[in-house]
């Protein structure tokens, strides 16, 4: 309990002085007539409500003045300064412009004419309209056309299918022909030359027993293929 | 409102019972969302925060603390004079949310009912900008003052080494 009370005290005597730099903001009455304490603010800080809103620069810029041109000098512009022997030529210029624009109004008539030719250009269109119309005739001829092509698949169709049997049938007359060409060679080596190539006349002789089946079941195969 | 009695001088600085409840929530998209503390006069620390962001779940936790504890709660209490404000000018709840305040300190309760600040401009911008201003601070030093005790009391490493 002492202690407290003792540094109560100091942080009365604490206030009581205020420091270098130290800032202390006079006491605010409530509604009802009492007065709050008075806020003590420590030097170098800066409380958040004091801090400034932020502005952008436009918002600056906004604010300060009227709108006028980076860098307008309102002495320069009173000073008139006097004409120049260029600014008489730009007169003179301007004067033969206005001349122009009297024959201007000549060209106003020309304008006339140019309504005559959106006579002409209406004619034209007239014309792309009538193209137009030839040419959905002929997209639909073409339409017509397409389908008669498609019809003419089918049959090529039909071709390829009934190829492709054909060409099974040649490959078996060429198994057929080469086998009997081995028979003839084998059964005249073994006519020729019994005595010298034995070994190899019995090895032919078992092959073609072989090659004979062979062709018995290729010309089996043949036949229904005919 | 604040009803204010006199103080019993007879009686010390820790004399008295104290109870203080801070709410600040709001109802929208996610549900009721709000955190709420208070300090019972038995020295039991009520702490809820919940919040459906993300699927997030209520976080409950309590926490007895000692009498130095309390001392220092009321002694923030004391020096904010927040007890002889009065919230009639304050701005009311809206649908942003709602701030709630009640403390009872010896012989006074207090109960004040206000909306979110979002910060001190809208402080500033008030009717009772002062004592708008007094209530602002006070919440933070009290969400400082629970939030400490929370983490120190529940973290397995609160103090970083």
């Amino acid at each position: 309990m002492a202690t407290s009370s003792d540094g109560g005290g100091d942080q009365r005597r604490l206030l009581s002085i205020p420091k270098e730099g130290e800032r202390i903001i006079a006491p605010t009455r409530r509604p009802d007539g009492t007065l709050r304490k008075a806020i003590r603010i420590r030097a170098g800080y800066v409380p958040q409500e004091e801090v400034a809103i932020y502005q952008s620069k436009g918002a600056l810029m906004r604010k300060s003045g009227p709108d006028v041109p980076p860098g307008y000098d309102p002495a320069l512009v009173a000073d008139a300064k006097p004409k120049t022997k260029a600014a008489k030529r730009n007169e003179r210029r301007k004067e033969k412009r206005q001349q122009q624009a009297s024959l201007a109004n000549d060209k106003g008539k020309s304008m006339n004419i140019e309504g005559t030719d959106a006579g002409e250009t209406d004619k034209v269109l007239s014309s792309k309209t009538d193209k137009q119309k030839d040419s959905v005739e002929s997209v639909t001829k073409q339409m017509s056309g397409i389908a008669i092509s498609e019809s003419h698949a089918m049959p090529s169709t039909n071709t390829i299918n009934n190829s492709q049997p054909e060409s099974s049938a040649p490959d078996i007359d060429k198994k057929i022909r080469a086998l009997k060409k081995k028979i003839r060679l084998a059964e005249a080596q073994v006519q020729g030359d019994p005595e010298k190539l034995k070994s190899e006349t019995l090895e032919k002789i078992k092959k073609i027993d072989g090659w004979c089946m062979e062709l018995k079941l290729l010309e089996d195969s043949r036949a229904p293929a005919a | 409102m604040a009803a204010a009695g006199g103080e019993n001088s007879g009686a010390g600085e820790g004399e008295g019972e104290f109870y203080l409840r801070y709410y600040v929530g709001h109802k929208g998209k996610f549900g009721h969302e709000f955190l709420e503390f208070e300090f019972r006069p038995d020295g039991k620390l009520r702490y809820a925060n919940n919040s459906n962001y993300k699927n997030d779940t209520m976080i409950r936790k309590e926490v007895f603390v000692s009498p130095s504890v309390l001392r220092e709660a009321r002694r923030i209490i004391q020096e904010s004079d927040i007890m002889k404000e009065d919230d009639s000018n304050w701005p009311e709840p809206d649908r942003i949310g709602r701030q709630e305040l009640e403390i009872v300190m010896g012989n006074e309760h207090i109960s004040f009912t206000t909306s979110k600040i979002g910060s001190l401009v809208d402080v500033q911008s008030s009717k009772d900008p002062e004592g708008l201003r007094i209530f602002y601070y006070l919440v933070q030093d009290l969400k400082c003052f629970v939030f400490s005790l929370i983490n120190l009391h529940f973290k397995i490493k609160p103090i970083q080494s």
